[in-house]
């Protein structure tokens, strides 16, 4: 308590601008955490998508007008498989990834989705195993990939509504969970401007993996099942195009390295047009603190020395000016990882829309090498003008 | 109480050595009343350092209270400073911007007491120098000669047993100096050890024992 009287007195003079500081510092940080954010959202897709056997790989997109995804919408689910079966049987062809989902599957109030891909994506993909998609012989297990079903523990029974089949709902067994950002590969994007990740969404529900059995008790219940839009052919050698252009008008084949390829220059993009901003700004910030930290000093060395007098020592005194300095830093890390905290949450609720953006410790290390900078600076003035400016010489000075 | 033995201060001048203070060796009897006389520059202000645990002596032993206090620690010497030693300098050396009660509680702040008891002591110690009235006015809104009862105020809130005042009437009116060193005076007579540095020989009159300093030598 006495302590902080002190440390009371020594900043009481200069709250403004220790605010106005707190501030630029809150917001170049907070712009640094959501680049970062970004960056570490399309790595994470990014090391799937790289990890993988690239040769001979496509990624099929499809640009389609608005009647024209109407149509492919109401087109029957066996038409699309029998288009899909068709290109596996071709002798070029070494596998076809595909991707269903149950679009309005409700489970409570809330919309959900099951998504479902085949088991071979992932041995093609076995970076996705790291984020939770580690599946068993179980037909009717899912992997939760929402935070509304974390509730749900490994083991536990999911029922689940199914779009199309009236009040019947489908017994689920969880299996796990994917780690945040909670998403996969769902092949949901088209267009022709293809990166990784447009290959991953956030499925807003649970994953399951292809099997007849699974098929069968879904049809069964009359589900409605929609292939994504997208959708993936590897070849075994020289790849055969006509294939895909032959079943499908509005493909646009993207040959995965490519992919991988207009990753990198958006990644290189992101890091040299947008993280100069944020780290720009914080290197004004962090001169902005310098040069307050010295000022202040400097207005209350006479303090520091007056405190001297009456026995407090020079570690203690050094003390006090670095707390003062500290709490100028230690607001805007606190409010930023608080933000960083929640905001996942916010995204889920729908409160904010930080699709795009991955939050997680790394985020908060960033956070914290920012404040270490601070503390280094913070460290760095009170040494520096205690040695130059000792309490002896302040009042030899005011004496002579 | 207090037992300098061949005290040398040597600052650095460019290349040569200046001797603020000269193999000083001074004795001073707890209770006593002793003015340290001489002109500006004569090493004065560096002997009240070196007594008050503010500096360090180049060389040379200097006991206070038998203690050896001329090798400890900056912590050491802070914790002496707090609980025994009391400072009244010229300038008042307060803190301006602050209230007349935090300047008299500073030295609680750095001592061992509960923060429960500040208050009640620092109003204690300003009615002892005339000024409790004052005590939620800013440092700054005060005469010359309430700034230094002030600054005795807070010299005596720990009731240390040694007053070191350098020049303490340097910035009064004469009759406002006469005061502050009846005060002194009286605390002296309460037992205290003072030590007042001066070059003004009606200040210096108050004291029982005059010591004269001259080019860093006691003369």
């Amino acid at each position: 308590m006495k302590f902080l009287t002190a440390l009371n007195s020594y900043i009481r003079d200069s709250v403004l601008p220790m605010i106005i500081l707190a501030i630029m510092l809150t917001f170049s940080i907070l712009l640094l955490v959501t680049t970062v954010a970004q960056v570490g959202y399309i790595m994470y897709d990014y090391d799937v998508v790289a990890s993988a056997e690239l040769d001979n790989a496509y990624y099929i997109s499809n640009v389609m007008s608005a009647e024209e995804f109407n149509e492919w919408y109401i087109t029957p689910y066996d038409e699309v498989s029998e288009k899909f079966e068709t290109m596996r049987s071709d002798p070029s062809v070494e596998s076809v990834f595909t991707v269903r989902s149950i679009t309005s599957s409700f489970y409570g109030n809330r919309q959900l989705s099951i998504v479902i891909f085949e088991r071979e994506m992932l041995d093609y993909f076995p970076e996705l195993k790291k984020s939770g998609l580690n599946f068993t012989d179980d037909p009717y297990g899912c992997i939760l990939a929402t935070p509304e079903l974390n509730s749900y523990k490994e083991g536990d029974t999911l029922e689940m509504s199914l779009s199309g089949a009236g009040s019947a709902t489908q017994a689920l067994n969880v299996l796990g969970h994917v780690s945040y950002p909670y998403h996969g590969m769902t092949f949901s994007s088209g267009g022709n401007n293809i990166d990784v990740s447009s290959l991953f969404s956030e499925s807003g529900g649970v994953f399951m993996l292809y099997s007849d059995e699974l098929m069968a008790t879904l049809m069964e219940r009359n589900a409605e099942i929609k292939y994504n839009p997208g959708y993936m052919v590897v070849f075994k050698d020289a790849p055969n195009l006509d294939l895909i252009f032959t079943s499908d008008e509005q493909a646009i084949p993207f040959l995965l390295r490519d992919v991988v390829e207009t990753s990198k220059t958006l990644i290189r993009e992101i890091l040299t047009d947008t993280l100069p901003r944020p780290l720009f700004l914080l290197a004004s910030a962090f001169i902005a603190y310098v040069s307050t930290t010295v000022l202040m000093f400097k207005k209350k060395e006479g303090e520091l020395a007056v405190n001297y007098l009456c026995g407090c020592s020079r570690t203690k005194c050094g003390l006090i000016a670095f707390c003062a300095y500290n709490l100028i830093s230690i607001v805007p890390v606190i409010i930023n990882i608080i933000v960083v905290t929640i905001a996942p949450e916010l995204h889920w609720q729908g409160t904010v829309n930080l699709s795009g953006y991955k939050f997680d410790s790394q985020t908060i290390l960033y956070i914290f090498g920012c404040y270490a900078v601070t503390a280094l600076i913070a460290v760095i003035v009170t040494v520096g003008s205690m040695a130059k400016h000792t309490p002896i010489t302040y009042l030899r000075g005011a004496r002579e | 109480m207090i037992k300098l033995s061949n005290i040398n201060k040597i600052y650095k001048v460019g290349n040569t050595d200046f001797y603020a203070l000269n193999d000083v060796s001074l004795e001073i009897k707890k209770g006593e009343f002793v003015a340290i006389r001489g002109a500006s520059g004569s090493g004065k202000t560096s002997l009240l350092n070196i007594i008050g645990c503010l500096d360090n002596c180049s060389s040379g032993t200097y006991l206070l209270n038998d203690k050896d206090v001329s090798k400890i620690s900056d912590g050491q010497k802070s914790k002496i400073r707090n609980e025994q030693i009391g400072f009244v300098l010229q300038d008042f050396a307060l803190i301006d911007s602050q209230s007349v009660i935090y300047n008299v509680k500073l030295p609680l702040l750095f001592g061992r007491g509960s923060f429960s008891t500040l208050n009640r002591k620092a109003r204690k110690a300003l009615k002892l120098v005339g000024i409790s009235e004052q005590a939620k006015k800013k440092a700054n809104q005060l005469s010359g000669g309430q700034r230094q009862r002030v600054a005795i105020a807070r010299a005596i809130v720990n009731w240390p047993s040694l007053i070191l005042a350098d020049e303490p009437t340097g910035q009064l009116d004469s009759k406002t100096g006469m005061q502050i060193m009846e005060l002194l005076e009286a605390l002296n007579e309460q037992g205290m050890t003072v030590i007042v540095v001066t070059h003004d020989d009606k200040i210096a009159s108050y004291a029982s024992r005059i010591i004269t300093i001259s080019d860093g030598k006691i003369v």
